[in-house]
């Protein structure tokens, strides 16, 4: 289950504050550039679009990254 | 593998396509058909590095591939690749070195739509290193026959829905434990810089410190090692340039040195899994580790100006794969 683009978990990725394991080379580069752009524009407006970009890569891509996705919603899963 | 031109010329009558790496002049005496082709008169061959102007370097698309799509990209369309690409399958992309769209892409690929989305391999194309600045790097679009030293020339190819293509690097460098250096703006040339978050000049940090403008600059993108590596250093105007460019926002080390590339080669290379679809090394790589006649496992490939695995790599190999959906 791929949470909504609005997943407050999203926005944890982009800014560092919730880590995704090294993974496979596209998604490492990703999380790197988007946390990169955030860096540079830490606006909502940015969040909200690179938020869209994470979204958009495991809702196209998340069957091939299964452990990265639990590893995203572990914290949930314990809350 | 290297194929002699009638041998490349048999394939594309029998209606294969196929990616292409050698002399212009030989791949000029090619037909019309699905391929796209680079100049580069360096490969990695079965036996071994070779420096080869006889011989064309074949890499065949998959027969089950499900479809090729061949296009020429002018810089301005550059941007529209991902979303050109298919939603099942891969791209091979090549430029050709000093190229506007070479240092577009290397530039604004992280700004692209549907970047990092869909996978694109591909290389630089260039020319024997003692003919750097009297000969043009071409690339050619096998459909219209046309080449171009300006455009680049991509190759769509769209896979059934039980293949899933996956790109890998093997970087033998890692980062070294000395200073951290950042950038105020992005691009192929850099005079001032922080260090440590200090302000400071790059070319008289490296030429004062003695750090071997050999090994690249190293950066940690969530556990992916990227290379950019140091074209010339120009002391005196204070100036650095790159074969890639470096990034505002990212924090770079000079690569700890490599004293035997080819046993770190053979230790980063991953065991097992299927063999690589395509895979090319760097010339810088081949240069100055002495690869001529040297194996690198059973990776074969042109050696090349620029590595692509979604955005432009230094000193990478990269490779292509293909694994069964699961």
């Amino acid at each position: 289950m791929i949470p909504p683009v609005t997943h407050p978990i999203w926005a944890q990725v982009i800014t560092g504050s919730r880590e995704i394991p090294p993974s496979k080379v596209g998604l490492n580069m990703l999380i790197a550039n988007v946390r990169r752009d955030y860096k540079l524009n830490p606006s909502a407006a940015c969040l909200r679009r690179l938020a869209a970009r994470m979204h958009e890569f495991f809702t196209n891509y998340g069957a091939h990254y299964q452990a990265e996705l639990e590893h995203i919603l572990e914290r949930d899963t314990h809350a | 593998m290297l194929s002699s031109v009638a041998d490349v010329q048999d394939q594309l009558a029998a209606g294969k396509s196929l990616l292409l790496a050698g002399e212009e002049s030989l791949l000029r005496q090619l037909p019309k058909g699905n391929w796209i082709g680079g100049t580069i008169p360096y490969f990695m061959d079965k036996t071994g590095g070779i420096h080869s102007e006889s011989h064309i370097f074949v890499t065949e698309v998959p027969a089950y591939a499900s479809a090729v799509d061949v296009r020429e990209y002018t810089t301005a369309a550059l941007p529209s690749i991902c979303q050109d690409a298919p939603e099942n399958g891969f791209s091979v992309l090549i430029m050709p070195a000093g190229s506007p769209v070479h240092i577009a892409y290397a530039q604004d690929f992280p700004k692209y739509a549907d970047a990092y989305l869909k996978p694109v391999v591909g290389w630089i194309s260039g020319v024997n290193v003692a003919e750097i600045g009297k000969r043009q790097p071409k690339v050619f679009a096998g459909v219209s026959g046309q080449d171009s030293a300006q455009n680049a020339v991509v190759m769509h190819v769209t896979l059934p829905r039980h293949k899933r293509a996956e790109i890998d690097i093997v970087n033998v460098f890692q980062q070294g434990p000395g200073d951290t250096i950042s950038f105020k703006g992005s691009g192929f040339t850099a005079s001032e810089c922080r260090i440590n978050g200090k302000p400071a000049n790059l070319a008289r940090y490296i030429t004062g410190s003695h750090v071997d403008s050999r090994l690249p600059l190293t950066a940690n993108y969530n556990g992916s090692i990227v290379n950019v590596s140091v074209q010339s250093i120009d002391e005196k105007a204070g100036l650095v340039k790159f074969y890639a460019p470096v990034f505002a926002g990212v924090e770079y080390r000079f690569a700890r040195p490599v004293l035997d590339y080819l046993a770190a080669f053979n230790s980063a290379l991953p065991a097992g899994g299927p063999p690589a679809v395509f895979s090319c090394n760097c010339i810088l790589n081949y240069l100055y580790a002495g690869l001529e006649g040297k194996r690198t496992g059973d990776l074969t490939g042109p050696i090349t100006f620029g590595e692509i695995a979604h955005q432009l790599l230094n000193q990478t190999l990269v490779r292509l794969l293909i694994r069964d959906a699961a």
